[in-house]
Order: C-alpha cells, then structure tokens, then sequence
C-alpha cells in the first residue's frame, strides 16, 4: 500500500532515467523478439509488386528532420522496393525539410546504386501552397513545377517526358507527420492508386481510407519502417528497435495501472490525489 | 566514439535539448532559440528559392507576365505590418481562403463523404463488417442533438460514447507509440552513431 502511494508521488525525473534505461538495454542487448508483419504492410508490398520496370511514380516526402524517427525506415525501405523493381522516381515535397530529406535519400538509394538523375530519378523539390499546390501539382506537374530542386528545367528531364497529370504515373507514394485527407481529395478523383506512411499518431485516421479501398496501403509509424524492413528481408534500423519499443510499451503500461491504483488508493483514504507525479519547479 | 564534427554537434545538441527533462537550463534555451532561428532561416531559403524558380525567372527569363499578379498578391500580404496599408492585406487572404476552401470541397463531397458512407455499407456477415456498421450507427446517433432522445435512442448512443472512448485509447496508446519511436530515435543517435554503444 505505501509502495502504491509513493508510486503516485514519485519523481517524474526518475520515470524518465527508468523509460531511457529500458529502451537502451535492448538496443544494446537485443532479445529478438518475433515481428509479424500487418495486412496494411502486405498490402503496400504487393501493390509496388505490381509496378513494371520503366513506370513513373510521384514519392512525396512530407515531414521533418524531427520525424526522420517514424518516417526514414519507411521512405528507404519503400525507395529499396522501388529501385528493386526498376521504377523510376518523381520526387516532390508540400514542407520546406522535406526537400532536404527527399534529397539524401534519392541520392543515398538511387545515386547509390549508380542510377542517373533526370533518367530514373528526379526531385521536383519543395512546392508551396499546401493543399492548393498539391491540387495544382497533381493536374499539371510540370507547370506546378517549372524548375526541378537544381533549377534545371523540368521539362527538360527525361523522366518528366509525356508527364501531363498524375494519370501518368503508375502510383503515388506518400510519407507524412500531417496530411489527413489531402491527397484523398486531390489525386483521387483522378484514379491515382495512393499508398501512405505515416507517423504513429496519424493511423488511426488513415485507416478509414484503407478500410474504403481510398489508400492501396499503409504503413504506420517506426512500426510500419520495420515490418517493410522485414517483409524485404533487409533488416534496419527499424527492426532492431522494435525490441526496445515493447519494453517501452510494457513499462508504459505499467506506469498507469501502478498510476491510477495510487490515485484511487489516495483517494479512498481522503487524501488529496496528486494526479500525474509530483511536479518539479521551472 | 565518433570522429565526426558533424554527430559531435548534433550529440551535443541533443543532450542540451533533452536537459530540459531535468530543469530548465540557460543550454537548453540556446538549443531552443538556436533551432526557432535554423528553421526560420531554411524557411525563407526555400521560400526565396520558390520565388526565384517559380516567379522571378518565369517572369523575367520567359516574359510570363501574367506571373505578375499572384506577385503583387503575395506583396500585398506584407501589408499588413504597415498600420496604413493593412486593409490591402485582406484582398489576397481572402482569395487564399477562397480558393483553398473550394480546392478542398471539390475533392471531400466525393472522397470523405459519398465513399466513406460506400465503405460502411457491406454485407453484415463478418464479426468485423458488424462492428464497423453498428459502431458507425451508435456513435452517429450520439450526435444527434436536435431532439430530446427516447429511451432507446439514449441507449444506442451510450453505446456510441463508449466506441468514441475506445477511439480516444487507441489514438492515445498511437501517440505513446510515436514518442517512444522518437525516443529510440534519439537514443539511436547518441548511443550508436555518437559513442558506438549500439552495434
């Protein structure tokens, strides 16, 4: 009982040290613990299956440095698949960093694998205007933009040849920290099979549109990252971190029954709960 | 531990930025004015860069003139900071506000209402079809407000209440999910790339 109330008490700087300590220890020391891989996975899986060597599609990298957690295994993951297949990439970002990430990893992927630019790949750069501009970009990409993230023409480049509106690539592919139903609404009417990845918190709402058959696929968060990792039988970054995450949820779990066993507790001896451990002074 | 400038930093970064964790520390505010000042400073980087590649050379190299109007529009926006000028602000946000409300109807009327109702309608012969239709109805009928509700109605939308509780955990247990993503992250960073602890 005095365990259960101090519990309700304690320091949140020691939940913190107590969270970081049991994250690190698999990281260091991983237990490989089984990862099974979702409909959701499968399904963006064998939907780049179907794409030929020589089709187009539109990679838009909507997200920050800050999430390169959640997104990167996704994005490199699904560019291998690409690359894999011989698909050739059309880059193009709705945030200013995105630009910046779209460039490391088409470079890192595509560059890497000694693919030519302009050829098999290109990075549209960044297109201001949110909604507006991807609405723009989808019915007209070459006019949305003129210039690719180098300042050569976009006409110019091979790759963007007979590109009149997204009807002429083969899929659209998008990696997101915020978009709802953006790219539902614009490329959908236009019969554009879309596929997301996006952060953990934005699942939820995303599975309606795969629920409708309005998304190809999806995949969620450093979860998704993994289980792509697993299914292309390259494991990453992702992968090793899913033991880490389990303990992480486990400990989580156990934070708020030991929590709220310690509210109610103080509660039912009249004292005044503290809800949410004792805050330290800023 | 790593030999480059470039994790040092970022290590270093990281640290100051997460010392806030413990208190509030003069590292952590300079970690923090530090990336408001970057971010601000890519930003008006890529902004030029769209201005120049989207407008000024269309304009100058091509002779599109027409290019000049959404200019001028984008030049009244700063009105705005003139106390005398303000009102011209109005014209080009209300044509933002305009187009970007209808662009976005155009698409949702079919997109997230017609196919969404389409997707609930299925034939009821799974566990899974049933929750999806019946949870649909029940929380519908919670936001039925217009009327006072019948015993039964009051029922269902209990019921309804109780599926949008669920929803509540499930997108709260998603966002533990993505700090701790984040965290692994961070820990990544520092103790792979920085001090080579993680293999």
């Amino acid at each position: 009982m005095k365990a259960l109330l101090w519990l309700g008490n304690v320091d949140r700087r020691i939940l913190y040290l107590l969270m970081g300590f049991v994250l690190l220890v698999p990281l260091v020391k991983p237990m490989g613990l089984p990862i099974s891989v979702s409909e959701y996975t499968e399904n963006v899986y064998n939907e780049i299956e179907k794409l030929s060597p020589g089709d187009r599609v539109f990679l838009d990298f909507n997200y920050t440095p800050g999430s390169i957690a959640e997104l990167q295994a996704q994005a490199d993951s699904i560019t291998k698949h690409l690359l894999r297949k011989g698909v050739k990439v059309i880059a193009i970002c709705f945030s200013p960093e995105g630009a910046m990430i779209a460039d490391d990893t088409l470079n890192r992927i595509y560059g890497g694998a000694g693919k030519v630019y302009g050829e098999d790949y290109c990075h549209l750069g960044y297109l201001a205007g949110g909604e507006t501009a991807q609405g723009a970009f989808i019915r007209d990409p070459l006019k949305a933009c003129p210039q690719d993230f180098y300042g050569t023409p976009s006409s110019s480049l091979p790759i963007c040849k007979g590109l009149s509106n997204g009807k002429d690539v083969q899929a659209l592919i998008y990696f997101t920290t915020g978009y709802t139903a953006e790219w539902i609404r614009q490329a959908g009417p236009l019969g554009v099979p879309i596929i997301a990845g996006v952060i953990t918190v934005l699942g939820p709402a995303q599975e309606a549109f795969v629920q409708s058959g309005q998304l190809k696929g999806l995949l969620v968060g450093m979860r998704g990252g993994a289980e792509y990792e697993i299914i292309m039988d390259e494991p990453g970054s992702a992968a090793a971190a899913m033991d880490a995450q389990s303990l992480g949820h486990l400990l989580f779990i156990l934070f708020i029954i030991f929590g709220n066993a310690s509210y109610f507790i103080q509660k039912k001896y009249g004292k005044k709960p503290v809800g949410g451990g004792r805050s330290h002074e800023y | 531990m790593s030999t480059d400038v470039g994790v040092w930093v970022s290590a270093l970064l990281t640290i100051a930025a997460y010392s806030f964790l413990w208190k509030e520390n003069r590292f952590f505010r300079a970690v923090e004015h530090l990336f408001v000042g970057l971010g601000a400073g890519y930003g008006i980087a890529m902004g030029y860069s769209n201005i120049v590649s989207k407008a000024w050379n269309p304009i100058t190299k091509e002779g599109k003139l027409y290019l000049l109007i959404p200019v001028i529009m984008g030049v009244m926006l700063f009105g705005r900071f003139v106390k005398s000028l303000r009102w011209t602000s109005r014209f080009p946000l209300a044509f933002i506000v305009g187009t970007g409300a209808a662009i976005a109807l155009r698409g949702a009327v079919e997109q997230q209402f017609v196919k969404q109702i389409q997707a609930t309608m299925m034939p009821l012969t799974s566990v899974g079809n049933l929750i999806i239709v019946v949870g649909t109805l029940c929380v519908m009928s919670y936001f039925f407000f217009t009327f006072p509700k019948n015993k039964a109605l009051s029922s269902v939308s209990t019921v309804g209440r109780w599926i949008l509780m669920v929803t509540f955990g499930a997108a709260f247990g998603n966002g533990v999910m993505g700090r701790i993503s984040l965290s692994i992250g961070v820990l990544q960073t520092l103790f792979g790339e920085w001090i080579h602890l993680i293999k």
